[in-house]
């Protein structure tokens, strides 16, 4: 009985994992034949069109999108309502949408979270600059943030793509210890962006509640004082940081007055100790 | 006086020469020794894995950090020669309050001290004379002014350093009594101190004290700990002269052969 049930079992599993590596072989196959007549234009390196009154480009690097994440899917997976021959400007248009519901499809974790952080909110009140989806992890080769080469990377993310927006944030944080040694010296340990403020449900970190749930991933004792810890300090802002700015001019002044004596001190005995060396051998000379 | 000197001088040469070889006498002890090592060779260990991520932007910086192999093993380099900065500062501590003052009843003002005292100013001002040849070179005696600057920076830059670096590794101990932005003020003080601490060994004590004219390349009395006569004479004249009054003292400080 048990014997029978178990190689009742070994049979299924060994028919499936079948099915799933023909599966597998067969598919991406199956859908670049399909993907043929998109890309008779579509794959042309000069192809452009009008969208919204702008020309854009609109190639699509057939190769490179195959071999992506995404490569099996097919263009209208996404693109829906979309068909042969030259397509209307109303579908056009609607490109910009694509992401906010051909993705949820299936990430609909991911989406929700986005929904529900402040990119999300943004992009639903409709401010123009909010991201979706794509404008970080691409349209057609979409990459996700293990992928070292791509700008959503962990290491490369802060950079790459909040800071193309987030200017002065990408600059305090890169004076900090997190950005110093993540982003410039590559130690992956250290925080980027979003390790504190979150990928797709994305947060400012107003609250010390926040903040401090944002700290406790690597500082496990974080508390109240812990994070008032500014993780985007600017030391030149002499009103909103006052006592930063005075500790720096006065650390800058200490050093400039010990060096400024110092080194003159220094050159000055070398100076004085070469003319006497000097003189002793004139004298010696004349002796 | 100085007859009675002159005769021990003939005598102490007498000696030097029966004894085959230059008199030397002790200027450093084997605990002096030891700390100098040990600060001398944390203090670079510290310099080279802290000022990468100080000049982080720097091609040197890139290429030193992945010599030493990486952020993460620098930092814990940086993390142990602090521990030993950490240790050699209180055994520092201990040797001078509990061994010199308190068991050795040494005058803390005395010509042996370290502590400065008004003779130092009045010497920085007669030397500063001196280089622009509007006087006679001073004397010194067993720690000049500047030995003395460089000796006690390190206890003020212990503080600054040594304290700020602590909050700084310990983060969520320190904020247990501490507000947050002690992190921000720990960070500047940390890294210019530290720009300021190397900026002067490695330039001004290094002058001072290793590459002055006839001393190039280095010193080399703080690691044999010992000092020949006629620099004796020359460079520590009070010292010389205290010795020369005191034949004790010239017993002691003799190195036997």
């Amino acid at each position: 009985m048990k014997r029978s049930h178990r190689d009742h079992l070994t049979t299924t599993l060994f028919i499936t994992s079948l099915l799933v590596i023909v599966l597998i072989l067969l598919f991406p196959h199956v859908s670049l034949a399909a993907e043929e007549k998109c890309f008779t234009c579509h794959g042309q390196p000069d192809f452009k069109g009008i969208v919204a009154g702008k020309t854009i480009p609109l190639y699509v690097d057939a190769k490179r999108y195959a071999n992506s994440v995404h490569g099996s899917i097919a263009c209208v997976d996404c693109h829906a309502g979309f068909k042969t021959g030259p397509h209307g400007e109303q579908a056009m248009v609607e490109y910009s949408k694509v992401a906010s519901w051909a993705c949820k499809r299936c990430h609909d974790g991911a989406y929700r979270d986005y929904t529900e952080g402040s990119h999300g909110k943004a992009y639903n009140e409709g401010k123009p600059k909010a991201p979706t989806c794509v404008s970080c992890h691409g349209s057609h080769y979409v990459a996700v943030f293990k992928d070292t080469r791509a700008p959503v990377s962990y290491l490369r993310a802060p950079k790459e793509l909040c800071g193309k927006c987030h200017h002065e944030a990408l600059e305090t944080y890169l004076e900090g210890y997190h950005g110093k040694t993540l982003v410039v010296l590559g130690y992956e340990k250290s925080a980027s962006c979003s390790k504190c403020h979150g990928a797709h449900l994305t947060k400012r970190l107003e609250s010390t509640e926040e903040k401090i749930a944002a700290c406790k991933p690597c500082h496990p004792d974080a508390n109240e004082n812990f994070v008032g810890y500014l993780v985007h300090a600017d030391e030149n802002d002499r009103v909103g940081e006052p006592l930063l700015f005075y500790v720096k001019w006065i650390m800058t002044s200490l050093l400039i007055g010990v060096f400024a004596f110092f080194y003159s001190h220094t050159v000055l005995w070398a100076l004085r100790d070469t003319i006497e060396r000097r003189k002793k051998r004139k004298r010696g000379e004349k002796q | 006086m100085s007859q009675v000197s002159e005769s021990q001088v003939a005598r102490e040469q007498l000696t030097a020469e029966e004894a085959g070889g230059e008199e030397e006498f002790v200027r450093f002890n084997k605990f002096h020794i030891a700390m100098h090592y040990l600060m001398a060779i944390t203090f670079m260990a510290l310099v080279f894995t802290g000022m990468p991520l100080k000049y982080r932007n720097a091609a040197w910086a890139q290429v030193l950090m992945n010599v030493l192999g990486g952020a993460g093993i620098a930092g814990l380099i940086h993390r142990i020669a602090a521990g030993i900065t950490l240790f050699y500062f209180g055994a520092e501590v201990v040797y001078g309050i509990g061994y010199c003052l308190i068991i050795k009843r040494m005058p803390i003002f005395g010509p042996d001290s370290m502590f400065p005292r008004w003779k130092d100013i009045k010497d920085l001002g007669n030397h500063i004379k001196y280089f622009f040849g509007r006087g006679p070179k001073p004397q010194f005696d067993h720690f000049a002014y500047w030995e003395k600057f460089d000796y006690l920076a390190v206890f003020w830059g212990m503080f600054a350093i040594g304290l700020t670096g602590l909050a700084l590794w310990f983060p969520e101990i320190a904020a247990r009594i501490l507000p947050g932005k002690v992190f921000n003020v720990a960070t500047v003080m940390h890294s210019d101190e530290a720009v300021l601490a190397a900026g002067f060994i490695f330039v001004v004590h290094w002058f001072n004290t290793h590459w002055r004219p006839g001393r190039f390349p280095m010193d080399p009395v703080i690691f044999t700990g010992r000092v020949s006569k006629e620099e004796l004479m020359h460079e520590r004249s009070l010292e010389w002269k205290r010795m020369q009054e005191n034949p004790e003292l010239m017993e002691k400080k003799r190195v036997k052969k």
